[in-house]
């Protein structure tokens, strides 16, 4: 295994930037997630490391060594690909061999054998080893595509989108081995996904990609919580994330937010409150930023538009004296009804501000 | 009830007279092969007698005996030999040529692609004077060696675009995943995208050979030794001088549609399709 390491790299096609000056460090063992959403650029990473594409400026390393004008089967990697790309006229068996026999690798074909017949087993597929690729199930050929993969031992694993063409509740199954095989081998990973759920719930750091741009680049935790820009903001959570422009009134570590219809109090201390001193800000509340409260001293008096059951929660959209619709995930047991007067809290540590020209975050969580 | 035997009674009409026209055409199509299998199954005195048989009262073989008297299987050796020479050779250089436009970007490969379709459509007679000089140059007139080629020059470009097409529907993932893999691009064209390619090899191979098997012009202008001879210029020499030898004629043009229906019939399932199924999830 390896790190991975693009240098200033930029990728056109004809007047499209595809890539705008990447810099991005993976360390060795990481599982990395590429997030974002079609024509971000991710793809183009991806296949960047990979060889497949040639990038106009910047290096890029596979551990101390430049491999940009190394050809792929010159840069030991393995990838899985979003369509699986099995060999049709080969047997699983064959297609899991396949790098094994490659002239580079001069595996005895003894221990081609041995090999083989372990990845089956511990991919479950051990009993399909004589089957064709059209005889199998869209999981099973998954996880063939996996076995090719893991057959052999690459300096870093490539995966692009490859649970895409599952079904959603395989998907998350396949989460949870494609982590816990992470755990085993202890390789690099890097991983191409539009689905957030799938790069928070995985990877050790998410890089997030807009427009052919990274626009950060951190854990799950800092992804989701301590959104970069509005962008990242908007991009990852399950729902939408309510904007609004608003002005801080802030007194100490204490803040309140003036929009032109009303002034909403954040009930609790926020340590980079002072950040905000006199900014017309963006502000972002998700779903979280807001819980239901029984007190009236700082919380926000809102009227019940609609209610969403969503599985173990319920959604419920409720909108202020001041018309702004927010939205707050209360606990499913919670008996609310629509047309019913709450009150909104909003949560210190949830509550997001960004600069209101460059969008970028203002750290009011100290 | 009452509906079910009028739906089976235009049912079979429609049959029967599906089966009736299909018939007639067939017919219609194989009568001169027909007729000419049942003149040579006759002894000379009866192939032109009226009314004509066509199912031979007094069939023989001396036809054929007397073909294989006069030494025809050095012809279909020569035929053979010339023929499967013209497809090697054009499937292993058309396929190299049609990958490297297929996949490879390089300067100039849409004016090349365009020449390979503009050489297509120049008629085959005007190049028989220039090849003549040309094989005559290099030593080559008379020669079995010669004649193969030609025959794969004359093919390459139908080899090339047909070949070029096939490679262009084959999903490239395969070829990337075969790069990542390990393997040169020289060696994923082996490994992975000639074996996918049986149809496209099929179909173009079988244009070379039928090509180059049933060529008379090429043959009679660059071969004059009798042991060169192929088998299409030897047929003619039944067409002899003074009259026509309708017995042999026919029999040996019996014997040289033989192979190709033969190769036809071994090779029609890979028209089929359906090779590269299931490989790539779309």
């Amino acid at each position: 295994m390896s790190s991975v390491h693009f240098e200033n790299v930029s990728k056109h096609f004809g007047n499209v930037v595809a890539l705008a000056d990447l810099d991005l460090h993976v360390e060795s063992g990481e599982f990395v997630s590429l997030l974002g959403p079609s024509g971000s650029g991710k793809s183009t990473t991806l296949n960047l490391l990979a060889g497949l594409l040639d990038a106009d400026e910047g290096a890029i390393r596979i551990g101390e060594r430049v491999v940009n004008h190394v050809s792929p089967d010159k840069r030991d990697i393995a990838m899985v690909f979003q369509s699986y790309a099995l060999y049709p006229h080969m047997t699983v068996f064959e297609n899991i061999a396949f790098p094994l026999k490659a002239r580079r690798s001069r595996v005895p074909k003894k221990e081609i054998e041995e090999r083989v017949t372990a990845v089956g087993e511990i991919l479950g597929v051990e009993a399909l080893l004589h089957r064709y690729p059209k005889e199998l199930s869209g999981g099973q050929q998954q996880r063939v595509a996996l076995g090719r993969a893991m057959v052999r031992d690459p300096k870093v694993f490539l995966l692009d989108e490859p649970l895409s063409n599952l079904d959603a509740r395989l998907r998350i199954r396949m989460r949870r081995d494609l982590k816990a095989l992470h755990d085993r081998i202890a390789s690099t990973i890097i991983y191409v996904t539009h689905d957030q759920a799938e790069a928070l719930s995985m990877s050790t750091r998410i890089a997030v990609f807009d427009r052919g741009r990274l626009q950060q680049f951190g854990t799950p935790f800092e992804i989701y919580n301590r959104p970069a820009n509005t962008f990242v903001a908007n991009f990852v959570g399950e729902r939408e994330i309510v904007f609004f422009e608003a002005t801080a009134r802030v007194d100490g570590d204490s803040l309140a937010i003036e929009t032109e219809a009303e002034t909403l109090p954040v009930a609790g201390k926020l340590p980079g409150a002072q950040r905000l001193t006199g900014h017309r800000a963006t502000f972002g509340l998700r779903a979280e930023s807001l819980r239901l409260a029984d007190e009236t001293e700082g919380t926000i008096p809102a009227v019940v538009s609609e209610v969403e059951p969503a599985g173990p929660d319920i959604i419920v959209f409720a909108t202020t004296a001041g018309g702004l619709d927010l939205s707050c995930r209360v606990d499913g047991g919670t008996a609310i009804a629509r047309g019913s007067p709450v009150r909104l809290a909003i949560v210190p540590d949830r509550l997001l501000a960004f600069d209101r020209e460059t969008g970028a975050a203002i750290a009011v969580h100290g | 009830m009452s509906g079910a035997p009028s739906w089976r009674a235009r049912r079979r009409t429609r049959l029967v007279t599906g089966a009736v026209v299909n018939t007639a055409i067939i017919l219609f199509a194989l009568f001169p092969i027909l007729w000419g299998l049942s003149t040579s199954f006759k002894p000379a005195d009866e192939i032109l007698r009226f009314p004509p048989e066509l199912i031979p009262s007094n069939p023989t073989l001396e036809n054929y005996a007397l073909l294989f008297r006069t030494g025809i299987e050095r012809f279909v050796l020569n035929s053979t030999i010339v023929s499967v020479a013209a497809v090697v050779g054009s499937l292993a250089i058309g396929s190299l040529a049609a990958y490297a436009m297929a996949r490879l970007a390089f300067r100039g490969r849409t004016t090349l692609m365009f020449a390979v379709v503009a050489l297509m459509s120049i008629p085959l007679p005007s190049l028989l004077v220039p090849t003549f000089t040309f094989l005559a140059n290099l030593g080559l007139i008379n020669s079995r060696t010669g004649l193969a080629l030609l025959y794969t020059a004359y093919q390459l470009p139908i080899v090339v675009w047909i070949l070029y097409g096939y490679f262009l529907s084959l999903p490239i993932e395969l070829e990337n995943a075969a790069r990542i893999d390990g393997y040169s691009r020289l060696e994923t064209l082996w490994k992975i995208v000639l074996p996918l390619s049986g149809p496209g090899l099929v179909a173009s191979g079988l244009f070379v050979l039928t090509f180059a098997w049933n060529d008379f012009v090429v043959a009679v202008v660059m071969i004059s030794s009798e042991d060169y001879k192929t088998l299409p210029v030897a047929i003619y020499g039944y067409l002899g001088f003074y009259g026509r030898e309708w017995g042999p004629l026919t029999a040996s043009a019996i014997l040289s549609i033989i192979p190709v229906i033969a190769v036809f019939v071994v090779f029609q399932r890979f028209f089929l399709g359906g090779m590269t199924s299931g490989g790539v999830k779309s």
